[in-house]
């Protein structure tokens, strides 16, 4: 196992989904690369499509009413084209899904430790004296002080830390190569949310997985991942390094996004945090071609654009979608507040 | 005379057990808290999760029984409801919540959500209340076909401001904002918070502003309360509480907060082991038997922490 070995390669990933017997892109065109020992940010607002690209890579889409193209290879397989009984396989032991919301992730009714070996029945041919052994080092691996109290409980009786905790066990229980955590901190408290990011790093240096890290919160990406994708509107619109993509942001997204978080620095009465105009469209009124991100841009002119916009190479390893960044500014304050 | 004066307020839940289910103990959501907030500020009160400190905020606005203490609004005690009425209460008061989703009534169009303060407390005919509602889309930016759509044809952000609408309808002069934006995406926090300072200095209305994000809370308010287990552990100006912070609770809040600056990783990321390790060795001197906080004790003028008098003698040291 060697650092930074490619992992898993999305190869022009597009998802669409039917509404009113039309399909609709979710997500367009992704490529990606998950690798060994690292952890790979996926951010955006929310319908941006980077809980689609999850569910993609795991296959858990209803095939009726989804088209799925593109590749995602993985351990020389492309997992696009495998059947149901083959991802089976894969699912929970080569790939291991952490949820956002540890409530109704986890089974009301079903004992913490059950839960947790579930996996291990399903993968494993391990006695149960072995599972329940591997039950209490995945306990006491998430930082749970009383694993064998906490093997014993329901859902209902832990807090939501604890509850979150349970979820990281499963997901890698089965020693996953690729852990897929989507939002595992956002139902929880800041000073929990810095415990399980904790938790996470640490597994990753024991297990040496790759982790794809999907969150809206820009904060937690800059404190725990190695790399960063921007997504907008179902397209990657920026990726590199993390210091890359923080220090040195090029995209008019990635900059209008970092400008509106609160810095602290403002006045409480006078000072304003810059909205980006306009909204995001909706799934069905999606822009087909050109640049997505112009409509809220608009005081950039329309030939800054392409007309189907490619990733640009800014750097070794940062890259940005479509040439207007080249030409992109921000309007002055008295402007946006006209 | 602050706008508002809340003077050792408790709210307690009974606990019922036993054959004849009587009371056997009590959850002390909330457990004697004193604040004030003065005439067009943004009082910010930060808690995490089970803190009390959407409790109080329900106190206040009146829809929570209060155990014991006093809520006085214009030197008023509102927890009597005959003198509520006299200062108009339920009319200066008003609330937003956190869920817009489920806090506008899905079957009714926007024109009935909003008018409804409205028709209980200002009696307008058909085409005044029209042209009012009007208005109030104009304020918080929403378009006049918005009048006949109903909440689930709105986005997050909008669908908050009409619940922002619906508050300020009866010209109120305090709010109750209890997260407002935590369910939103960062985009569109920016506009609603942009919004709430925009009828702030347009109106001159007073926000009591809980949340659990300190990094919005250090945007919108001057002054702030933390709280824990139902008790203020530490009050301040935004400079207090964010340069100096004394109790360990808030010490350990603010190193939580990841920051969006790559470089100050590793740095932070020392900051909060060290500062874990000091809550786990030094938690109990910073609690009482009881393991909640201790009555707050000033430390300069605006600056007052939970911690026994001896103990803020040494750390001013």
């Amino acid at each position: 196992m060697e650092d930074g070995q490619e992992l898993l390669e999305l190869n022009d990933i597009s998802t669409s989904f039917k509404i009113d017997g039309q399909y609709y892109d979710a997500i367009s065109h992704i490529n990606l690369t998950v690798k060994r020992d690292g952890i790979l940010a996926i951010v955006g607002e929310s319908g941006c499509g980077k809980s689609t690209l999850a569910t993609t890579i795991m296959g858990l889409h209803d095939t009726d009413t989804t088209r799925i193209s593109g590749q995602a290879l993985f351990d020389g397989q492309d997992l696009l084209k495998l059947d149901d009984k083959s991802m089976n396989d894969i699912r929970g032991a080569k790939i291991g899904m952490i949820f956002q919301d540890p409530l109704s992730a986890l089974n009301p009714l079903k004992r913490i430790a059950d839960q947790i070996s579930e996996g291990l029945d399903y993968h494993t041919t391990m006695t149960s004296d072995e599972k329940h052994a591997r039950v209490m080092e995945l306990l006491s691996q998430v930082g749970i002080v009383n694993p064998e109290r906490t093997a014993r409980q329901f859902p209902h009786e832990l807090s939501g830390g604890m509850r979150q905790r349970v979820i990281i066990a499963i997901a890698i229980a089965c020693k996953p190569d690729i852990i897929i955590a989507d939002e595992p901190t956002t139902a929880l408290d800041v000073t929990i949310q810095a415990q399980i990011l904790d938790v996470l790093r640490g597994i990753q240096a024991e297990n040496h997985a790759g982790i794809i890290l999907i969150t809206h919160d820009l904060g937690v990406v800059a404190e725990t991942a190695d790399e960063v994708a921007v997504m907008y509107a179902g397209e990657v619109v920026e990726r590199g390094t993390t210091e890359q993509v923080f220090n040195n942001p090029q995209h008019p997204y990635t900059r209008s996004l970092l400008r509106s978080v609160p810095q602290g620095n403002q006045d409480v009465t006078h000072d304003d945090l810059y909205v980006i105009e306009g909204s995001v469209p909706s799934i069905e009124r999606m822009p087909q071609t050109g640049d997505r991100f112009a409509p809220r841009i608009p005081w950039i002119p329309a030939e800054a654009h392409e007309e189907n916009p490619s990733m640009h190479e800014v750097a070794p390893g940062h890259q940005v979608r479509c040439t207007c960044y080249q030409q992109f500014y921000f309007k002055s304050l008295e402007e946006t507040n006209k | 005379m602050s706008l508002v004066e809340i003077k050792d307020l408790k709210v307690h839940y009974p606990i019922r057990s036993g054959f004849l289910n009587r009371v056997t103990d009590k959850v002390k959501a909330v457990d004697g808290i004193n604040l004030n907030i003065e005439a067009g500020e943004t009082y910010g009160l930060v808690g995490e999760s089970g803190s009390g400190k959407s409790t109080t905020g329900k106190s206040v606005v009146g829809l929570e029984k209060i155990t014991s203490g006093s809520i006085k609004y214009k030197g008023v005690d509102i927890t009597n409801v005959s003198a509520r009425r006299n200062v108009n209460y339920n009319q200066s008061v008003q609330m937003i919540f956190q869920d817009s989703l489920s806090s506008l009534n899905p079957r009714k169009r926007v024109l009935d959500i909003i008018a409804e303060p409205l028709r209980n407390f200002q009696h307008l005919s058909t085409e005044e209340e029209k042209i009012r509602v009007l208005q109030l889309l104009e304020i918080v930016g929403l378009s006049p076909e918005s009048l006949y759509k109903y909440p689930h044809q709105f986005s997050g952000g909008q669908r908050q401001r009409i619940g922002i609408a619906r508050a300020v309808a009866t010209n109120p002069e305090l709010i109750i904002a209890d997260e407002p934006v935590s369910a939103l995406d960062l985009s569109v926090q920016a506009q609603v918070l942009n919004f709430m300072k925009k009828i702030q200095r347009e109106f001159g209305i007073s926000y009591l502003f809980i949340s659990h994000d300190l990094g919005v809370v250090r945007h919108m308010c001057q002054n702030i309360a933390i709280m824990n287990k139902g008790r203020l552990v530490e009050v301040g100006t935004r400079e207090d509480i964010y340069d100096n912070p004394l109790h360990i609770y808030t010490k350990r809040l603010l190193a939580a907060i990841p920051e969006v600056d790559v470089s100050k990783r590793q740095e932070r990321q020392q900051q909060r082991k060290q500062i874990e390790k000091m809550y786990n060795e030094q938690a109990d001197q910073y609690y009482d038997e009881e393991g909640l906080a201790y009555p707050l004790v000033q430390v300069s003028p605006t600056h007052f922490v939970a911690l026994p008098k001896e103990q803020i003698i040494d750390q001013l040291k």
